[in-house]
């Protein structure tokens, strides 16, 4: 049994300063640093060692194109830098996460089936990461 | 340049919108979040200054004989 689990769940959620916690139903944030191998000859395993980082963080979010909503806040950072901070509360512990000069290289701007919310899922990579 | 908070998905709508590092400023502005402020700071108006009192114009009290 579990000694220590967190029920999935942010207390606040900003893109570009944004708030679209009320949007967002999943998010991943991922830090990675590059692997870089550097196995030579002699070596019986391979051997890596840290790059550059190079951070992602997706998300899903209720699409909806009224004014101040998923649309507005996202339209015009296609191509551009932004910041995103997403913060977790577990227990008395509270983590704030950001990604400071991420990049969002595409948007779906219409995403629907027949009879279901219309989402778009997003993804922003690069950008500084911090944990607060 | 000072921007207003319209939305309050940014915050309180009517306060002053500061951008942090990494804001894009320009998507703010083009989504209707934030609008900029059109008040001009205005010079202060010049202090009036009061002349000290000077020497008085009285002949002196002395005898002149």
């Amino acid at each position: 049994m579990a000694t220590a689990v967190y029920l999935s769940n942010l207390s606040a959620l900003t893109v570009n300063t944004v708030n679209l916690l009320d949007q967002c139903t999943s998010l991943t944030f991922t830090n990675t640093k590059e692997s870089l191998e550097k196995t030579s000859f002699g070596s019986t395993s391979r051997v890596f060692t840290a790059g550059l980082f190079n951070n992602t963080l997706t998300m899903t979010l209720y699409n909806s194109f009224a004014s101040g909503e998923t649309y507005a806040t996202l339209k015009n950072l296609v191509g551009v830098q932004t910041t995103v901070v997403a913060t977790t509360v577990d227990g008395a512990v509270t983590t704030v996460f950001t990604l400071t000069d991420c990049y969002l290289e595409s948007l779906p701007v219409v995403n629907g089936s027949l009879g279901e919310l219309s989402t778009v899922d997003i993804v922003f990579t690069g950008g500084v990461y911090s944990v607060a | 340049m000072t921007y207003i908070i319209v939305s309050h998905k940014v915050g309180t709508p009517g306060d002053e919108f500061i951008p942090a590092a990494g804001i894009n400023v320009a998507a703010l502005l083009s989504g209707g979040f934030i609008i900029e402020s059109t008040k001009t700071d205005k010079k202060p108006a010049k202090p009036k200054v009061s002349k000290p009192p000077g020497p008085t114009t009285e002949g002196n009290n002395s005898d002149e004989e």
